[in-house]
């Protein structure tokens, strides 16, 4: 098991080092001028000279390339040219923004949507499993900003009940600079907190959770499909077992390996393709800004935003492959 | 169910005016700050003078100076500051804040510090007046009541710690606080009670609280629910159903921005001058102010916005005449097969449309044109080298502080490696007479006037721009605000002259 989790972490290492190299090369060949970012609209030649002594941009790739490693080595992954604020700390609050959001819109998609791919399979055919096939496709198929904006509409336009946009009320603000609101509200016992937090989360919420879980019913189908066509299935209905206690009994481990694998894809994926949801909620998360620096050319948040993506996809990935490694005793051999 | 129906749709405080804006303050330091930072900043900070543009006679209005000289020669600036006014943080507002000020200021490299160039000195003749030594001849009534650069703040600056002013820090003599910042989401100023201008109105507003809501529509909901007195820039296709709501007050007011395309001189076949001719004269100014920007824009009357100062229409300005196209080009002597592009920014539906109107119009006359979209950065720095920059860039401009020079020093000055002159344009009658123009302002704003009028229908005659429209600002708050009048010298909103209607 060490050995196994030794190797993964070596390899993990590797492909972290190709990541950043090539994030940094990439963002640094990229068409466009991002000191102007720095410098202001109208710059005269003389700021932008200054400006580029300033930030080390004057120097050879190479040698910013090795400057990088070595802060980065240090925690430090340089200024923002768009907000002027360090790299790290812009990531380390927007990631937890954004990690709550998808977090909870996963632990949702996954309780509402395997059920749900159960049932599905236990009642093949009939009106139950047409209407839920059919709304999992229908999540599937709504664009995510035209259904975050009809929720709106809905749930503050015409309703009112739920607040239009941000993480917290202006009462709360202090809270967000401590990153994970959810998780310091349930510390600190402050439960008015905690509900105004829920309150805010619950439309950007509903609007990922709808999206994602066709994703899970279908995906969990799939694997289900697969494993009653095991001999081992057939041979326990042979014994008399239903169909539904097949599954509780022993069915759905054997799905766990490729749900998980799509899973733990689709929590990658999600990390990085919340920008619709950031966007219309205004949750300030790193999915707008990613899309921000890349359009305005900020490349130290460019690199910073694809090292953190990166980061989290290998570790992701890491954590999947260690949990093939305990729930299919087959990978011990 | 009643109690929580509409719960979050009610305003707790109206004694507080809510603005939602797009996009967030980068810079707390007054005297690099060069965007969206003059809203929080015209709330917080002043200037020594306050330009009015509203009407056609500009006026200058005293804020902490009282009054100001200057010699003949336009070399000494004498200023008599305003008496008893505190900073935020309790100090004194005095002639040595003020050269301190500029002294700093004179420090960055970057932002709008190049406003203060040609001061040489600032000699404090006493506590309460200062003199300005130039170099050269400048109009420093405008550079003092610019809206960028030309804050007065507190000397305390001096002693906080970069990372506190990241976080957010300010400390003016306006009429309200800096009291919380949260990055990406809110900031919040409060009333300084000891305002030199005192809280005359009982209907004033308390706090001021501006939202960075980066979606439209969810900027156009905030309002039409009442959660916000005011909203920045809503799409003019959202517009017209907000004109509809009785509750709110959608207006559009004139701006000293302008759009505009620079043709490039040095580029085949736009070097020809017959062929940039005909592209001006293909170029439909009045479609694209009527049908494109619709009522977001006046039809440009010259090269720089027609409501700006020491401002003459040229005598020159090209129409369109599709025949008149086609005669320029004959004269060009180029082949047929003749093909020009056009790099624009991509975001901009209104310069897309531009480009589609300029392709069709440009096809009638056997000239092709290529469209190249794409982020103004990407454009800009093509732009830059001979190679790969285009024959047309859409431009759009606007001046740091109330300067005609601004955009023909800009735009137009011989430059080696261009910066923004991307006509690649060189004329050294141009570079000298713009001088003229810009030194001549103050000390004989008649001459100067000329100058700039002469200036126009030079570089129209070498036809190195194609003028297209005066943008307006667009204003959209709710019907119990009172008080919001247009000044297109700043690009903010004065809470201190609001108040609700009760």
């Amino acid at each position: 098991m060490i050995r196994y989790i030794l190797k993964k972490a070596f390899l993990m290492v590797s492909v972290f080092f190709v990541v950043v190299s090539v994030t940094f090369f990439i963002a640094h060949i990229l068409p466009g001028d991002p000191i102007s970012l720095w410098v202001g609209e109208h710059p005269t030649k003389e700021q932008i000279k200054t400006a580029q002594k300033e930030l080390g941009f004057d120097q050879p790739k190479t040698i910013q390339f090795y400057r990088f490693i070595k802060n980065l080595l240090k925690g430090d992954m340089g200024v923002s040219l768009r907000t002027r604020q360090p790299v790290i700390e812009e990531l380390r609050v927007r990631f937890l923004a954004t990690q709550e959001l998808v977090t909870i819109s996963m632990f949702f998609a996954l309780s509402i949507g395997f059920p749900l791919a159960v049932i599905t399979i236990l009642k093949e055919g009939k009106a139950i499993d047409t209407l839920i096939r059919v709304l999992g496709y229908v999540g599937m198929s709504f664009p995510v900003f035209w259904l975050g904006m009809l929720l709106q509409v809905v749930f503050f336009g015409l309703l009112g009940w739920l607040p239009l946009q941000g993480r917290l009320s202006g009462d709360f603000s202090s809270a967000i600079s401590s990153g994970s609101v959810f998780i310091n509200s349930v510390l600190s016992g402050d439960w008015n907190l905690l509900l105004d937090a829920i309150m805010h989360a619950t439309l950007p919420v509903l609007t990922m959770t709808i999206c994602i879980t066709g994703i899970v019913i279908r995906t969990s189908r799939s694997a289900l499909v697969n494993t009653m066509n095991e001999p081992y299935f057939l041979t326990y209905k042979s014994f008399g077992f239903t169909d539904f206690e097949i599954i509780k009994k022993s069915s759905y481990k054997n799905t766990l390996v490729p749900v998980s694998t799509i899973l733990g894809l689709l929590y990658g994926m999600m990390l990085g393709g919340t920008f619709f949801i950031e966007s219309i909620f205004d949750w300030p998360g790193l999915g707008h800004f990613g899309v921000l620096s890349i359009t305005t050319g900020d490349f130290p948040s460019i690199i910073g935003v694809t090292i953190l993506y990166s980061t989290s996809y290998i570790l992701i990935n890491f954590i999947v492959d260690v949990l093939y490694f305990i729930i299919d005793p087959r990978t011990k051999i | 169910m009643l109690a929580i129906s509409c719960h979050y749709k009610k305003r707790k405080d109206l004694s507080s005016f809510i603005i939602a804006t797009y996009d967030d303050v980068k810079d707390w330091d007054p005297s690099t700050a060069f965007s969206l930072e003059v809203l929080p900043m015209s709330n917080i900070y002043e200037t020594l003078l306050w330009l009015d543009a509203s009407k056609d006679d500009h006026v200058f209005h005293p804020v902490l100076a009282l009054s100001y000289t200057r010699s003949d020669d336009g070399l000494f600036w004498t200023f008599k500051l305003r008496e008893n006014v505190l900073f935020h943080d309790g100090s004194n507002f005095d002639a040595e804040v003020v050269k301190y000020v500029i002294e700093r200021n004179q420090t960055f490299s970057q932002g709008p510090s190049y406003i203060w160039s040609s001061v040489d000195s600032v000699i404090v003749d006493n506590r309460f007046q200062v003199t300005f030594k130039l170099y050269e001849p400048a109009p420093l009534d405008r550079i003092v009541s610019s809206q960028y650069g030309a804050w007065m703040y507190s000397k305390n600056l001096k002693n906080v710690k970069p990372e506190s002013l990241r976080n957010g820090y300010a400390s003016g003599t306006g009429p309200y606080m800096f009291k919380k910042w949260r990055r990406n989401s809110e900031i919040r100023l409060e009333k300084f009670s000891e305002y030199w201008a005192g809280w005359n109105s009982k209907n004033h507003f308390e706090t001021i609280i501006i939202k960075t809501v980066s979606e439209a529509s969810t900027r156009m909901q905030m309002i039409e629910s009442g959660l916000i007195d005011y909203a920045v820039l809503i799409p003019n296709q959202l517009t017209e159903k907000l004109k509809k709501n009785k509750s709110l007050r959608v207006s559009y007011f004139p701006s000293w921005i302008n759009h505009f395309y620079l043709l490039n001189t040095k580029k085949h076949p736009t070097d020809n001058i017959w062929v940039r001719r005909a592209i001006s004269s293909a170029f439909d100014r009045k479609t694209i102010d009527k049908y494109v920007y619709e009522n977001q824009s006046t039809e440009a009357k010259g090269l720089v916005p027609s409501s700006f100062p020491l401002f003459t229409p040229p005598d020159n300005m090209p129409t369109f005449n599709l025949g008149e196209a086609k005669k320029y080009l004959d004269r060009s002597n180029l082949n047929k097969d003749i093909a020009v592009d056009i790099s624009y920014v991509s975001t901009s539906e209104e310069y897309r449309l531009t480009a589609m109107m300029l392709f069709n119009n440009l096809r009638k006359i056997d000239v092709t044109l290529k469209q190249r979209p794409g982020l103004w950065s990407v454009n800009w720095e093509k732009a830059k080298r001979l190679d790969t920059a285009p024959n047309i860039i859409s431009m759009a401009w606007w001046p740091t502080y109330a300067s005609q020079s601004d955009w023909f020093f800009g735009l137009y000055k011989t430059e080696n490696s261009p910066l923004f002159n991307l006509s690649y344009y060189s004329n050294s009658v141009v570079d000298s007479l713009m001088i003229v123009a810009w030194k001549k302002e103050s000390i004989a704003p008649e001459d100067s006037k000329k100058h700039y009028k002469e200036l126009q229908e030079i570089l129209l005659d070498d036809c190195v721009v194609i003028p297209a429209v005066d943008l307006k600002t667009q204003s959209i708050s709710r019907y119990d605000i009172k008080g919001l009048s247009p000044n297109p010298a700043y690009t903010t909103i004065l809470v201190h002259k609001l108040q609700r209607d009760q």
